[in-house]
């Protein structure tokens, strides 16, 4: 049973490489060719990629391991070159600290009243302090800053500014340095104040002219990010250089260079936009000229058919029925199915195009629908909400029918290169349901709602995020009807459709 | 009723994954090689096997149905990445699937638990680049670039170190089953 065979050095090496990823296109069709040309090469291809998964298991296990142990203060007998070293023991204190819960009592500690004045606040914004740090007036040495949530802008003696960034907590030590017990601040260092000291539980970084930010978890860890200029960063050891973009991570083991990414510092304080939704109503009470008409030429209210889909529809569409005296508009589906872009040309998908609503790219959006009366598709029929820049690149989202007839799912998914991925599927309608969807992007991130007005119900939905809609400045949002793999069709009623783009205006 | 049927068949569903994950999880990770991937795509591929566990025959193997399911997420999901990297065409992933419906839970179990007393066993310097490969996020160049070496250097390093753990793991496994082997 655990006779692994043992292979040719070359297919192991071939092996090996795969596994780093290092090898061409020529290197995996030798590779392939031996796996298919013989079960005992799959055989130790199989065992040996379970050494790999389970080494990235046990390492991680191990690494999560230790730090627990670290942070309740009994660390099994550390190895002395460790021991000796100078952040360790502080982060032992500090976990010891931790542990019994007075870590509060550091941070509180009062300052001598004859302390010098050395910053003082300048700006805040959100800003929620915790109750004994009132900041009025000037801040003496030996006073801890303590910023619940929001921001604030301290101004240090020297010129030096820090935005702190709640919750953190910062002790003034002097005019021209700081101590970071935890949370995020980022420093702008003007010329006099070159020099200027941020400390942490784990180091210190000293700034070289620069602009800089330090991040300081609650188990004392510390990242440093350099923007400009160059700071120097040290944790017991030697101390290393970090020059603009770079980044590190100071913990017992020392400096470490850290690969790129901004570590989300805020800079600046800066007065937050205005935001104003704008929106699209439609309740389908009167044509609209200049929109996508119904079989008796009348315009809906929609205006753009998601791009790729409907080339093969006519302008007056067989399909659509506005009704203006009961203020719907009927939508007779049509065999379709993004996922395979099967019959886009004839697909029902239409909607509006953002960009008319204000939206540039990062916007954040929403579509809503309300479809009474749900008919009985086939299985996998399927109708709802899309958003997206064409047939094969978009996230679409509604209810498709299962097997059991007369039952629906709520489903969302991702669609880019004309396959469905990270699909997921919730909840349950039945036929003649009445329902209202949702598809909304907010901060960014995409969920659909079903709500199920008919039994009261409501669902919400969110998957893998399409980030490949992220940079996308031209959206299509609407709505759709499908009967897919059936030649069943059937109608929709869509009762009202509401579009709504915030866009933001930069305060005054 | 309807509902302690229900829960029946989710205590059976439960049971039968249980017994096939890490060889699921082993599957779609030799596949893609990417943690962060092949955990989004176990995810997926559990939740779909949940949906379709109606259809599937217990006279068969759950975990060749299951890999057969993650086969064709973990096709879809390159086809969506486009072609950043390399991948299996997908008759030797069938190919694979089938090798691995030949490994038992038990000795996957086995293989992880020999892996952590060989990890054991290991030169200090060796376990600590391990550590920095595997135990962190952030590839080998960068762990080559800390060191100031090459990463084919790093690389060589760790199919060293690869290669006398797998070692270790069968003569580990080889004298626990050698009692049993017996005739």
């Amino acid at each position: 049973m655990n006779t692994t065979p043992d292979l040719p050095d070359d297919l192991k090496d071939l092996i090996d490489d795969y596994l780093a990823d290092r090898l061409d296109e020529a290197g995996m069709m030798r590779l392939e060719d031996r796996l298919r040309a013989g079960a005992e090469a799959r055989r130790y291809f199989v065992a040996y990629c379970r050494l790999h998964t389970d080494l990235h298991l046990e390492m991680r296990a191990r690494r999560v391991g230790e730090r627990a142990l670290r942070a309740i203060g009994e660390a099994a007998p550390p190895r002395r070159r460790l021991f000796a070293s100078f952040p360790v023991k502080i982060a032992a204190a500090a976990a010891v600290l931790l542990a019994v819960g007075v870590a509060w009592w550091l941070i509180s500690r009062p300052a001598p009243a004859e302390a010098p004045e050395v910053a003082w606040l300048v700006n805040a914004q959100d800003c929620r302090w915790a109750e004994d740090t009132p900041p009025a007036g000037p801040m003496r040495a030996g006073s801890v800053l303590r910023v619940e949530r929001g921001l604030a802008e301290i101004q240090f003696r020297s010129g030096a500014r820090v935005v702190l960034e709640g919750p953190a907590a910062l002790e003034l030590l002097s005019a021209n340095g700081a101590r970071l017990l935890r949370g995020k601040l980022s420093a702008r260092v003007p010329e006099p104040a070159v020099g200027f000291e941020v400390l942490s539980p784990r180091g210190k970084v000293v700034d070289l002219g620069t602009e800089f930010g330090v991040a300081v978890g609650d188990d004392g860890a510390t990242d440093v990010r350099v923007f400009v200029g160059q700071v120097k960063a040290s944790a017991g050891g030697d101390p290393v250089s970090l020059k603009a973009n770079q980044s590190a991570h100071l913990d017992g083991d020392g400096v470490t260079l850290r690969p790129d990414g901004d570590g989300g510092f805020v800079r600046a304080i800066v007065p937050p936009p205005v935001i104003v939704p704008r929106v699209l109503k439609l309740d389908f009470r009167r044509p609209v000229a200049g929109s996508l008409q119904d079989r008796a030429g009348r315009g809906t209210g929609l205006t753009h058919r998601l791009p790729g889909t409907g080339r093969r529809l006519a302008a007056s569409d067989d399909n659509l029925l506005l009704d203006t005296d009961a203020g719907q508009l009927s939508l007779t589906t049509t065999n379709s199915d993004i996922n395979h872009q099967f019959h886009m040309g004839s697909g029902e998908y239409l909607g509006v195009r953002l960009a008319d609503l204000g939206f540039t790219g990062p916007e954040d959006f929403a579509v809503t629908v309300a479809i009474p009366k749900i008919p009985a598709l086939k299985r996998v029929g399927q109708f709802g909400l899309y958003a997206g820049t064409k047939s094969d690149r978009n996230i679409r989202g509604g209810v498709i029918s299962k097997k059991e007839p007369g039952q629906y799912t709520q489903f969302l998914v991702n669609n880019n290169g004309g396959l469905d991925t990270d699909v997921h599927f919730v909840g349950l309608s039945s036929v003649g349901d009445d329902l209202r969807l949702t598809l909304k992007r907010a901060d960014g991130k995409y969920t659909l709602t079903v709500a199920n007005e008919t039994t009261g119900g409501s669902t919400t939905l969110a998957i893998r995020h399409p980030d490949f809609l992220d940079r996308e400045t031209d959206l299509y949002v609407g709505l759709f009807g499908a009967n897919t793999m059936s030649e069943e069709r059937k109608t929709l009623v869509i009762k009202e459709v509401q579009v709504t783009v915030w866009t933001a205006t930069p305060a005054r | 009723m309807d509902t302690e049927l229900r829960e029946r068949r989710k205590a059976e569903f439960a049971e039968r994954l249980r017994e096939a994950q890490s060889r699921l999880f082993g599957y779609i990770h030799s596949l893609v090689r990417d943690l962060d991937d092949a955990d989004d795509l176990f995810q997926q591929t559990t939740l779909i096997l949940w949906n379709k566990f109606d259809d599937f025959d217990a006279s068969r193997s759950f975990l060749s149905w299951a890999c057969g399911v993650a086969r064709l997420e973990v096709c879809n999901f390159l086809r969506s990445r486009g072609r950043q990297r390399l991948y299996f065409s997908d008759d030797l992933n069938l190919l694979l699937a089938e090798a691995q419906d030949e490994t038992t839970h038990d000795e996957t179990e086995e293989r992880r638990t020999a892996l952590a007393g060989c990890v054991e066993k290991l030169r200090q310097r060796d376990r600590e680049l391990l550590d920095e490969c595997y135990g962190r996020e952030g590839g080998m160049a960068e762990v080559a670039g800390r060191h100031g070496r090459s990463s084919q250097s790093v690389h060589n390093s760790l199919r060293r170190i690869r290669r006398s753990l797998f070692e270790c793991i069968r003569r580990t496994l080889d004298q626990r089953s050698r009692p049993r082997l017996i005739g």
